[in-house]
């Protein structure tokens, strides 16, 4: 389900999977149309009380279904649907391949749980799919409501799809200190389980929770019991053998227990303690902070996106007279605190992610809209980029040009702040590429670039001479 | 949305259950799981891949 402000009237470009389903925009409401099964399984745990507990606290996105009267005025031309669903909209989409290790953990914990309560209720769930859970800031929601069916009994059919996206590459993680966010990005339905296997191959493996059954004999069984009968079939025999709603609920529990018990550490990465020891001076500190501060108050904005968040301080600072922040950086050893302590204060305003501007998500999925751009979601009113563009421009070698377009692109307001070559961060960035390399790197060059796409509302050089701070507004 | 289960994948469930799943695993399971085994040795090797098949 993408954010509040995708073109109207659409039918959703990920919203095909599942054929009983489909979410469509139409005057600026998130709406779900669902077939006869899919409105019967809607009537039936839309009466559970852990559905609407789940709904109240914000687990399961808030949703109502529309009268037949409002219904019909929102279904498109061609489409006849029982029932329409409004779902509260998520203010800013992500995915798994943008988020740390404790929001994905986080995120397959509410899975479970809420596949525990539905299983306590009689009803079961049909997937075990990531992107069925968003983050509305800190608190994992889980948005996907025709998951939720009429129990039939037997296995969860969801088990070989939370191992791919939530389970392996949490495992990932967890015992082997790899990132399982390329994979993500990388494979729209996840890290499938002989691929895991192969990766989980040094004999101490075997040692580590839960790998045996649900790698080692899983990739086993499904490359060799696969094929002969359908999968719908072979349910049927396990439900005839006695796979009851129990063993599913004890598999369930089994499978909480192993990913609740996960744990990583972040280790030592670039700019775990920046805010300790970077090289602001207390009045640099201030100045910035007031400077943001002011340049972001009195408009009310809607969406802000603190690009180079780092531990979020200045996203805090946005927050105030914002709706929504997102707070991006490259370094989950920074967003992954950050997170931790936004979960603990329950913030549900600013929205971290592991996003690296050199290489931000692209589509993936079919014909690669299914799961959109970083970019192409949703619009953000204002951008700040603090102490930000010398890392692109002398790490990424990106002309200052190019970076200046950039910027542009977007038609936002943008709080920038510019990093002088004789700046101590500039000078250790420039030691490592050869001398001369960035004879433009200069506050001037930038002023002039600036100056032609955007309109300067405030600039001030902080008071240790080295960095200065913009307002900018597009020009036109 | 409707995905395909995998059959290997929900016998392992069962696995994964711990004692609740065992009458499910002695019952029918363990018969594939040991068929994974061996490989050789009478047990019919089906490898039709299940991977990439949940797009529905």
């Amino acid at each position: 389900m993408p954010a509040a402000n995708t073109p109207r009237t659409d039918v959703d470009p990920g919203s095909f999977r599942d054929p009983s389903s489909t979410v469509f925009y139409a005057g600026g409401d998130v709406l779900r149309g669902l077939s006869e099964e899919a409105a019967a399984d809607w009537a039936a745990m839309s009466k559970a009380p852990f559905f609407a507990k789940a709904m109240e606290s914000g687990k399961v996105v808030r949703t109502e279904a529309l009268t037949a009267a409002e219904a019909k005025k929102v279904t498109p031309k061609g489409r006849t649907w029982p029932v329409v669903l409004k779902h509260e909209p998520i203010p800013f989409i992500s995915y798994a391949y943008e988020w740390t290790f404790s929001q994905l953990q986080d995120a397959a914990l509410l899975h479970l749980d809420l596949l525990s309560d539905a299983l306590d209720a009689g009803l079961s769930m049909k997937d075990g799919y990531v992107y069925n859970v968003q983050f509305h800031g800190a608190r994992p929601t889980f948005i996907d409501t025709p998951s939720f069916e009429r129990s039939a009994g037997g296995p969860w059919p969801g088990y070989r799809q939370f191992c791919r996206t939530f389970l392996f590459p949490l495992m990932l993680t967890a015992y082997k200190d790899v990132s399982f966010r390329p994979f993500l990005r990388g494979q729209v339905d996840g890290i499938d389980p002989k691929q895991m296997r192969n990766i989980m191959s040094s004999p101490l493996d075997v040692l580590k929770g839960g790998v045996v059954k649900n790698v080692l004999l899983h990739s086993m069984v499904e490359q060799r019991s696969s094929g002969a009968k359908g999968s719908r079939a072979v349910g049927e025999e396990l439900k005839e053998a006695g796979f009851s709603t129990e063993v599913t609920k004890a598999a369930v529990k089994s499978l909480r227990k192993l990913v609740a018990g996960m744990k990583w550490d972040t280790g030592d990465t670039v700019w775990k303690d920046y805010r300790k020891v970077n090289s602001y001076s207390d009045e640099d500190t201030a100045t910035k902070q007031t400077f943001v501060d002011s340049a972001l108050s009195g408009h009310g904005h809607g969406l802000v996106w603190d690009l180079g968040a780092n531990d979020g301080a200045f996203s805090r600072i946005a927050a105030r007279h914002a709706d929504y922040v997102v707070a991006a950086d490259f370094d989950e050893g920074a967003i992954e605190p950050l997170y931790r302590q936004l979960r603990s204060e329950k913030s549900t305003n600013i929205l971290p992610l592991v996003v690296d501007l050199q290489d931000p998500s692209p589509g993936i999925g079919w014909r690669n809209t299914e799961r959109p751009a970083f970019y192409d979601r949703k619009k953000p009113d204002v951008i700040m980029m603090l102490a930000l563009l010398h890392h692109i421009a002398i790490s990424g070698n990106v002309p200052l040009p190019q970076i200046v377009d950039w910027m542009a692109s977007f038609g936002s307001q943008i709080v920038v702040e510019f990093v002088h070559t004789d700046d101590v961060q500039t000078k250790r960035l420039l030691a490592n590429k050869p001398e001369g390399l960035f004879p433009d790197y200069r506050v001037d060059v930038f002023e002039k670039l600036l100056g032609e796409k955007f309109s300067i509302e405030k600039q001030e050089v902080l008071p240790g001479t080295t960095r200065t701070m913009y307002l900018v507004t597009p020009r036109g | 949305m409707y995905v395909d289960s995998g059959s290997g994948s929900m016998i392992i469930s069962a696995v994964v259950a711990g004692a609740a799943g065992a009458g499910v695993v002695a019952k029918m399971g363990m018969r594939r799981i040991t068929g994974a085994f061996k490989k050789d040795k009478g047990a019919p090797e089906i490898t039709a891949p299940t991977t990439d098949t949940e797009r529905q």
